[in-house]
């Protein structure tokens, strides 16, 4: 069952490559360049799950994650991190602010795709 | 701890059927050969064997979460999670099924966890569930417990019910572990849970945010052995005395009253209740989670305040307590009044040394031995005073922002200090802590130090007078010999004086540079590794797509893709350049060799190269304002810093904008000037302008690494020369460089 996934990513080939990736896959995938963007297209689309990079301009993805936890009806979206931040000390501050899962670039398709998989609920 | 059920029902022979359909119409292939649970969970442990893979399991059902649509399956002693369609019903409890699925990688920060992904299950009987091997908190904590059916001992410390789950806190072998418990059907936890001793059954696993916790299916795997009370504040309150001596008969739930001492650093709480000290960890919160079961507490306690504390007694032979050296742990504590600030305790070092005065706030005097104040990397400073009196000796901790806090102390200074008493851990001596800097203060130098001085001075004084006297006579007839001793002397001091203040000054700045360095080096690090990781994801996903999609890309597509891995992988080598060039100088490796050198063809080549490079974006030209026959110079050096200032030029100019290269001889120099029309520097952040990784406010997203200029300066200074820079925000920079390439030669022309 297709279900709608939205990639926040500022940089435009990866966000491309990243939506192409899960349209091929069967999903719909949504872009936003950027935190507001994302955040707005999150309210306006409800998908089914976030794929949100890190380090961006306007809004970083620790802001997006924060925003979509104060809004009731987006609280319970799924959340992955996808970033070029790798840190062990990254990767728990994203954890630890309430995020299902942490990619670090460069992710093969086999994870990003088993990842969104374990996450979109059923 | 049994679940029997009359199966397998008409559902089971349906469900049977179905697999067998989807079986026999999977393309003719044979089923995957049978695996064992361990192999499931061990194929996850290899980093390159990522595949997905076909697997049939067979085991024993032990938890089913319906709303989730998963179960845990057992076999071997160990579990792993099956995820199953939404479209079967779940299995119960007990079932002995047969799965055929895939493996699937559930990736949670740095752990990686093998799952499968069931596309049928089978139920083949259903019986008991197996038994649990018995667990202490060191198994629950050990890599090997992970996935295990384990079962423990435990005491709530406390709980919290979202919906149907039930969390909780427990106290076990002296430390802490996190339990959740399903509870769909059951509706609420029993009564009197704060403080119930409970043997518990479940898998061992990882959650998001929640950490390592042991997961129990349901409440017939949660059996308590010991009723607890509903509020932790109707327990039965203890004198604090009894805290300890009940502490050697294991970990019991203790409820104390007393007077707010202090709280140390590290987030401990000392309080007193009528003459004994004690010292409590208060329970964290879960994460961003207010608690249920217990009261929650409004303010920070201060000094004064009287509060009731109820937790666990700590038994130290499990280990230590986190902060180190608690008496009570996991506490939660309410306020119950304000009394005067309490007063510390007047005690003999030797008193306290000797355990005495454990976790009471004190005051005693001693001799200042040592004193260490050492900078820590989240820019507080750690103060260690070792103390002694009548031969016993204390260390003297404090910790505090800003700046080092004692600094009028001196060794050998008679010092008074008033703080919190620790016991010894297994990770540091008994110590006192201070809590503020106003605590510890010198009284004067040691009486014990002042006598001996006295008396080395004394009979010093007397040794130098009988001595002076002895020159004197022998040196009366001449007095200008006396002067001439007099000022070698001096001048000795003198130039002693100058060595040591030099030396302190040497040691200071270097002490300063390493620190400067470390810091540098690890920005440096955390820059680099994400500047390579962000061409390396596009390289990733567009090797992945034509991997993978091939046939399903429309040909203008994969090109794309292609130029995508050629851009980035151009990116990805340019900025391993700049890497290794800078790395080059740091460490030395880049001199300055000159030799002669025509300006004309040099700046004509590296103005086409860079032309070439960025596909002629915008119009380089070079212009030679004559007289630079003859010029001696390092070209690699030339190189590296008109090519970085050209890149910059066209990098942040408009398209079409134009870029002037100009050089002329002034004197033994030449001076270059590289003037592009672009978006300019803004004017208070030109200082910062050649720092490594600085980039401007007004880059947007313009790709750098905020090295290339630190490159180009670093490459001036081994040439001798200066660079200075000229902007408008909006209009353009310009660049002059200039470099002593016609030194020692006459003005030419």
């Amino acid at each position: 069952m297709p279900r709608k996934i939205l990639i926040i990513e500022d940089q435009a080939t990866m966000r491309r490559n990243v939506a192409l990736m899960l349209q091929l896959e069967g999903h719909t995938a949504l872009t936003a360049a950027n935190g507001i963007e994302g955040i707005e297209t999150a309210r306006r689309e409800r998908p089914d799950l976030i794929l949100c990079d890190v380090m961006m301009p306007e809004m970083d993805g620790h802001a997006v994650l924060r925003a979509l936890h104060e809004d009731e009806t987006l609280r319970g979206t799924p959340f992955v991190f996808l970033t070029a931040k790798g840190d062990k000390s990254d990767v728990s501050e994203g954890l630890g602010l309430g995020a299902d899962a942490y990619l670090t670039k460069p992710v093969s398709r086999e994870d990003l795709l088993s990842t969104v998989n374990e996450h979109l609920k059923s | 701890m049994s679940s029997t059920k009359a199966r397998p029902s008409p559902l089971t022979f349906l469900r049977l059927i179905a697999a067998l359909l989807v079986a026999a119409s999977a393309h003719g292939q044979e089923p995957a050969p049978l695996t064992t649970v361990a192999q499931v969970l061990d194929g996850g442990v290899s980093q390159t064997g990522q595949t997905a893979r076909a697997v049939r399991v067979k085991g024993v059902v032990v938890s089913v979460s319906g709303m989730f649509n998963f179960f845990y399956l057992h076999e071997g002693g160990r579990c792993v999670a099956v995820r199953y369609p939404r479209r079967l019903a779940p299995p119960a409890l007990g079932d002995r099924v047969e799965v055929e699925g895939s493996t699937m990688v559930n990736m949670l920060g740095g752990l990686r966890q093998m799952r499968v992904s069931a596309d049928e299950f089978i139920i083949t009987g259903s019986g008991d569930l197996p038994v649990p091997e018995p667990a202490t908190l060191e198994k629950l904590l050990s890599d090997s417990a992970m996935d295990q059916w384990l079962s423990c001992q435990a005491r709530i410390a406390g709980w919290r019910l979202d919906g149907t789950d039930l969390r909780l806190r427990l106290v076990l072998d002296g430390g802490v572990f996190d339990g959740f418990v399903s509870l769909p059907g059951a509706g609420a936890p029993p009564n009197k849970l704060h403080g119930a001793r409970l043997r518990l059954t479940g898998v061992v696993t990882f959650a998001p945010v929640l950490g390592r916790l042991i997961f129990v299916p349901g409440i017939s795997q949660f059996e308590v052995l010991e009723t607890g009370v509903d509020d932790p504040f109707e327990a039965e309150t203890i004198p604090a005395s009894q805290v300890s001596s009940e502490a050697n008969a294991g970990v019991r739930a203790a409820r104390v009253r007393g007077i707010v001492l202090g709280r140390t650093s590290d987030g401990a709480i000392h309080i007193r209740d009528d003459g004994t000290a004690l010292r409590a960890a208060l329970r964290q919160p879960w994460s961003g989670e207010e608690r249920t079961g217990a009261r929650v507490q409004e303010r920070v306690p201060a000094a004064g305040d009287e509060v009731e504390i109820t937790g666990f007694s700590h038994d130290a032979r499990f280990g230590e307590t986190t902060p180190p050296g608690c008496d009570l742990v996991e506490c939660v504590l309410r306020l119950t009044g304000r009394k005067e600030p309490p007063q510390p305790v007047t005690a003999a070092l030797a008193e306290i040394a000797a355990g005495e005065r454990t976790s009471d706030w004190v005051e005693t005097r001693g001799r200042l031995v040592t004193l260490h104040q050492v900078p820590l990397e989240n820019g507080e400073w750690r103060s260690t005073l070792m103390i002694e009196a009548d031969g016993a000796r204390m260390p003297v901790a404090f910790r505090a922002g800003g700046r080092p806090a004692f600094d009028t102390i001196k060794p050998d200074d008679d010092v008074l200090v008033r703080g919190l008493v620790e016991r010894a851990t297994a990770l540091s001596p008994r110590q006192m802590r201070l809590l503020d800097d106003a605590d510890a203060r010198s009284l004067g130098v040691s009486a014990v130090v002042r006598a001996r001085q006295l008396w080395l001075w004394g009979g010093g004084t007397l040794a130098v007078i009988a001595l002076f006297s002895g020159w004197i006579a022998a040196l009366r007839k001449s007095n200008r010999v006396k002067t001439r001793v007099a000022a070698l002397l001096e001048k000795r001091v003198a130039e002693r004086t100058a060595e040591l203040e030099k030396a302190q000054a040497e040691i200071t700045r270097a002490l300063a540079q390493e620190r400067e360095l470390g810091d540098l080096k690890s920005r440096f690090v955390t820059m680099v590794s994400h500047e390579f990781r962000t061409p390396l994801g596009i390289i990733m996903s567009a090797i992945e797509l034509m991997r993978h999609y091939n046939d399903r890309l429309p040909p203008d597509q994969r090109l794309e893709l292609q130029n995508d891995i050629f851009t980035s992988t151009r990116h990805m080598a340019g900025l391993m350049e700049q890497v290794l060039v800078l790395g080059r100088v740091e460490a030395g490796k880049l001199g300055c060799k000159t030799a002669p050198c025509d300006l004309d063809i040099l700046a004509g080549k590296i103005v086409d190269e860079n032309l070439s490079a960025t596909n002629r974006k915008c119009p380089v030209i070079w212009r030679s304002e004559g007289g630079l026959d003859g010029a001696r110079a390092d070209e690699s050096l030339l190189r590296h810093i008109f090519s970085n200032l050209i890149t910059n030029a066209v990098k942040y100019s408009p398209e079409g904008g134009e870029v002037l290269l100009t050089a002329r001889r002034e004197g033994g120099d030449a001076v270059f000037q590289v003037v592009d029309h672009g978006i300019g520097i803004p004017e208070n952040e030109r200082g910062r302008l050649f720092e490594a990784f600085h980039r401007c406010s007004n880059v947007g997203e313009t790709p750098g690494t905020g090295l290339g200029l630190v490159i180009v300066k670093r490459c001036v200074e081994l040439h001798g020369g200066s660079v200075h820079v000229e902007s408008a925000t909006g209009k353009g920079t310009a660049f002059t460089v200039r470099l002593p390439l016609f030194a020692g030669q006459d003005d030419g022309k």
